[in-house]
């Protein structure tokens, strides 16, 4: 039985996120229901999982952060791509294409 | 660092933020999706998981993580300890008490042991011990002269004796403390005179006229620290002395001497026989002790072969000058301290229970803590973090407690402990007690903070709640706990038994003397003071004793019973079993005293008499022996008029002294730990040189009334002569096992501190088992079960883990006691008194300790405890 909604897969998350904030800074709240939104609830993005891939992908300099304010007044905090992050997103992506490319072919061989 | 730190906590606000901020957006989210508020927010609460977790894994990539954790955490463990006053002050008090008196104990052992001697790289500098057939032999000058010159490996080679001298100022007479030497005494102590100047080769030697260094205390009481003191004559047990130099006050070895000046040229030049000197001298740089041993033996060996006479069978050994001063004092300090360490640990134990019931309590926040996602290693480190605080406070109040037991240990310990004065609470002790603080957190916190931490977030725990409920495992703990704590109960009581025991046999066991109302007077006189005036102050000290009013006899004697030590000689008997002499019997004892001495002291004559007249020069040679003398060397029966001489090597054409045995005395015995009597040959004071006699006298007037008129015919004899002491003769025998008595008193309270904390273990875990078993015991009491079984079914748990422990404890004490052994008089370290003695104290003191949660359980009320269902 197909789980309705997936995990995200391992090592996809920082994709999802990188490509996320693409599209402008989101706090972490924010990213998780852009991506559950987008996937159309395909996609859910554990909490646990994500604080620690944002420290991380900080760390590594992909993305920054810094304290604003929400349209509701809440003070959040809002991370960005860096270029060093756009940089990696490309790369990510490219590797993901690949990856689904190699995975689709296998799955539409018949035989010969 | 403190900013990083700041930077932590400030980051650590920062994420707890942004997770309150994600929670609150998904709850408003989830109420608009038309949840209810509660559903809503357990909603958003689940969805985030392991909140704290994630915290932790965030911040645990940084490096001080930890240590913002640790201030946090300890924090924590302060309010919580703080709820706990009653459990904060057990384990204050008794750890305080536990590190206080381990920390003042080593504070004694570092000075007197392990400190290096206050000279100059004192870890090279041996001591020379001679010996002939495995007895101990003094040095002698002449032979120290060879060594010098011959032993290339030791510098600074140094012969030494102590004397007390007197030197007459204008209140009387007092004593000091001379250190006399032979050769470069003061560059091998490192002594630099503050004022004037050392020795000069010449006068080391003896050579240069007779001078003295002061120490700078001796400088001051003597000369009120006045810089014309040198150049001054100092005159000394009548020979005149100049002052040339006056010691640093700095200078600490050797303790207690006030002057050290070179031996006098007579004793320079002496020949080879006599031996009193000790000699010291530093290893060479680079020079293994072992090199120096070799050489010294083929010295040693050469001697042998120049000199017959006095050097055949002579052996020499090199040993730390460091653990020659200390090797009397080395076992016994070291047992106090093993002993305090046990106790110390059975406070560790207690408190280890106290936690182990603590974390019982605290299962439920536990469980709330590792639901909230606390690993494993975060709540034993809050755990270990409480114990450490606990174990700090009590290694601070330990410290304290050390600085005052210190000088109490100074005045208790006997006070020949070389360096003991200069125990104190110095850096060392201080690292000492906070390593043991830290072990001793350590010990007590690992267990309970294990158990604690092994909980697990499941809905049992958590539902379970407040309610006193123990895993198998924690009631195994503590039974363990209990056992240890018994083991190391029973070490200690054993050794306070067998010390205890192996005292009461000393102080009972017949000295084979009458000592009630003896007087003994110690008046010693100079070495150096010549033959006919020492003899004449003896006899003329005799009769104006023999004089006074109340007393009824006077003896003089070289050393009293019990006080150890004594001349040998070997010799030769010649009696009626043989035409011939005997072969040559080693290193007997011998007591020089006068006739007297035996009535005075109520010694038995048991056969033949004593000496009719002193032994002159010329005079008839007769000798008493004691009966231990007659029955393992003389003939059965004919010991009166046996034959013996002192003179086993006489000299090429020089005949032999023969000493007639005219009489048989009963034994007495002469050292405190000697179970066996050993031979011993008493002749007349008259025939040797000693001036260290001591009085005796037998009086029927108060002692306290006869000091006054002692100290008066005394003084009327020589105005000169110094009385150091008059006691009762019973007061000084018992102060000859003094130092017994302290070290068996002191083991004694650190066991019976063992057997009270023991039986609050017990205690603790006997009251635990009833309060959790409460609902069972109501029940078999419900069922008709005699309370009287259900008492028997808690004081045997009690009686069995005790007679685990006492079993346990007993074959650890067997092998622990062969270290006593040479401290024990009459027993075996394997004394079936001491250990059933400790046995049963053990078990009784359990019964007891096990009576009242015995009582409390079979007066369960079973309706009430089973309504607690």
């Amino acid at each position: 039985m197909a789980k309705a909604k997936s995990d995200v897969l391992q090592g996809t998350l920082s994709l999802l996120v990188l490509k996320t904030l693409s599209e402008g800074p989101l706090h972490g709240y924010g990213i998780t229901s852009h991506i559950q939104r987008v996937s159309r609830d395909v996609l859910r993005v554990e909490e646990g999982s994500l604080y620690p891939a944002l420290h991380r992908m900080e760390q590594d300099g992909w993305i920054r952060s810094e304290w604003g304010v929400t349209d509701t007044n809440r003070r959040a905090r809002f991370y960005a791509l860096t270029a060093a992050g756009r940089r990696q997103l490309a790369e990510e992506a490219q590797h993901w294409k690949r990856l689904t490319v190699g995975v689709n072919q296998v799955l539409a061989f018949t035989g010969a | 660092m403190a900013t990083t730190l700041w930077r932590r906590e400030r980051h650590a606000e920062e994420l707890a933020e942004e997770m309150r901020f994600h929670v609150e957006e998904r709850i408003r989210e989830n109420l608009a999706a038309g949840m209810s508020p509660e559903a809503a927010e357990r909603d958003a609460r689940q969805r985030f998981g392991h909140a704290a977790s994630l915290r932790e894994q965030t911040r645990d990539a940084d490096l001080f993580g930890w240590l913002d954790a640790l201030v946090r955490e300890g924090r924590q463990a302060f309010r919580s300890l703080g709820k706990r006053p009653g459990l904060v002050a057990t384990a204050l008090l008794s750890l305080s008490l536990g590190i206080g008196a381990t920390s003042a104990i080593f504070s004694v052992v570092d000075a007197v042991l392990l400190k290096p001697l206050p000279i100059p790289d004192a870890g090279r500098v041996v001591a020379l011990k001679e010996s002939k057939r495995d007895q101990g032999l003094g040095g002698n000058p002449a032979r120290y002269r060879d060594y010098r010159e011959q032993l290339t490996s030791v510098d600074q080679l140094t012969g030494f004796y102590s004397e007390d001298v007197t030197l007459v100022v204008s209140e009387g007479p007092t004593r000091l403390k001379a250190l006399r030497t032979f050769g470069p005494a003061l560059d091998l102590l490192g002594a630099v005179p503050a004022l004037g100047r050392g020795f000069s080769e010449e006068e080391a030697a003896g050579r240069g006229g007779s001078v003295a260094v002061l120490t700078h205390a001796a400088w001051q009481r003597y000369f009120g620290a006045a810089p014309e003191a040198l150049g001054r004559p100092l005159v000394l047990d009548g020979r005149s002395y100049t002052v040339i130099g006056v010691l640093p006050a700095a200078f600490a070895y050797p303790e207690g001497i006030d002057l050290i000046s070179p031996a006098p040229p007579e004793f320079q030049s002496s020949d080879r026989k006599p031996n009193y000197m000790g000699i010291v001298g530093r290893l060479k740089p680079g020079v293994p002790v072992e090199r120096a041993q070799a050489e010294l033996d083929a010295v040693v060996q050469r001697f042998g072969q120049e000199y017959p006479a006095t050097d055949a069978g002579l052996r020499g050994r090199l040993v730390s000058l460091q653990s020659e001063e200390t090797g009397e004092a080395r076992q016994p300090l070291l047992l106090l301290l093993g002993a305090i360490g046990l106790v110390l640990m059975i406070a560790c134990v207690n408190l280890a229970t106290l936690l182990l019931a603590r974390a019982d309590e605290r299962r439920h926040e536990a469980a709330v803590r590792v639901a909230l996602g606390a690993g494993r290693a975060s709540l034993l480190r809050l755990y270990l973090v409480e114990s450490m605080l606990l174990a700090l406070a009590g290694g601070i109040g330990g410290l304290l407690l050390a600085w005052l037991a210190v000088p109490l240990l100074q005045r208790l310990l006997p006070a020949g402990l070389p360096r003991l004065a200069s125990a104190e609470l110095d850096w060392r002790v201080v690292l000492f007690a906070m390593l043991v603080t830290v072990v001793c957190g350590l010990l007590f916190g690992i267990v309970p903070a294990w158990q604690a931490a092994g909980v697990t977030a499941g809905p049992t725990t958590l539902r379970e709640g407040g309610r006193n409920t123990m895993g198998a495992s924690r009631v195994l703990s503590r039974r363990i706990f209990v056992v240890s704590q018994v083991v190391l109960s029973m070490l200690l009581l054993v050794g306070a038994g067998l010390l205890g025991r192996s005292l009461y046999l000393v102080r009972r066991s017949p000295l084979g003397i009458l000592p009630e109302r003896v007087i003994a007077v110690r008046a010693p006189l100079s070495w150096g003071m010549d033959q006919s005036r020492l003899l004449a102050f003896y006899h003329q000290g005799l009769e104006a004793l023999a004089a006074l009013p109340g007393v009824q006899r006077v003896g003089l004697t070289d050393r009293l019973p019990l006080e150890g030590g004594s001349q040998s000689r070997p010799l030769r008997v010649r009696d009626g079993r043989q035409a011939e002499e005997g072969p040559e019997i080693p290193d007997v004892s011998f007591r020089a005293v006068s006739s007297e001495y035996f009535s005075t002291l109520g010694i038995p004559l048991r056969a033949g008499r004593l000496w009719s007249s002193p032994d002159g020069s010329d005079g008839p040679r007769e000798i008493v022996v004691n009966q231990e003398f007659a029955r393992r060397f003389l003939a059965p029966g004919q010991g009166i008029g046996a034959a013996l001489t002192f003179d086993v090597h006489p000299e090429a054409g020089a005949a032999p002294r023969w000493y007639e045995v005219v009489g048989v005395v009963g034994d007495v015995r002469q050292r405190p730990n000697q179970p066996v009597q050993p031979p011993e040959v008493f002749i007349p004071f008259e025939s040797t040189y000693w001036p260290l006699s001591v009085f005796v006298i037998r009086t029927n007037a108060a002692p306290g009334e006869m000091a006054a008129p002692i100290r008066r015919a005394l003084a009327g004899v020589d105005p000169n002569i110094i009385v150091d002491q008059i006691a009762p003769l019973e007061e000084e025998l018992g102060g000859f096992t003094a130092a017994d008595g302290v070290r068996a008193g002191l083991v004694s309270v650190f066991a019976l501190t063992a057997l009270l904390l023991a039986a609050i273990g017990l205690y603790g875990v006997l009251s635990g088992d009833v309060a959790q078993r409460r609902q069972e015991i109501g029940v078999r009491l419900a069922l008709g079960a005699e309370p009287r079984a259900v008492r028997w079914m808690i004081l045997r748990r009690g009686l069995s883990t005790t007679a685990i422990g006492v079993c346990i404890g007993a074959l650890g004490a067997l092998a622990l006691g062969r270290l006593l052994a040479s401290m024990l008089f009459g027993i075996t370290p394997a004394d079936a008194v001491a250990f059933a003695g400790a046995g049963i104290v053990l078990l009784l003191v359990a019964g007891i300790v096990s009576y009242l949660p015995a009582l409390r359980a079979s007066k369960v009320d079973p309706m009430h405890a089973l309504r607690q269902q």
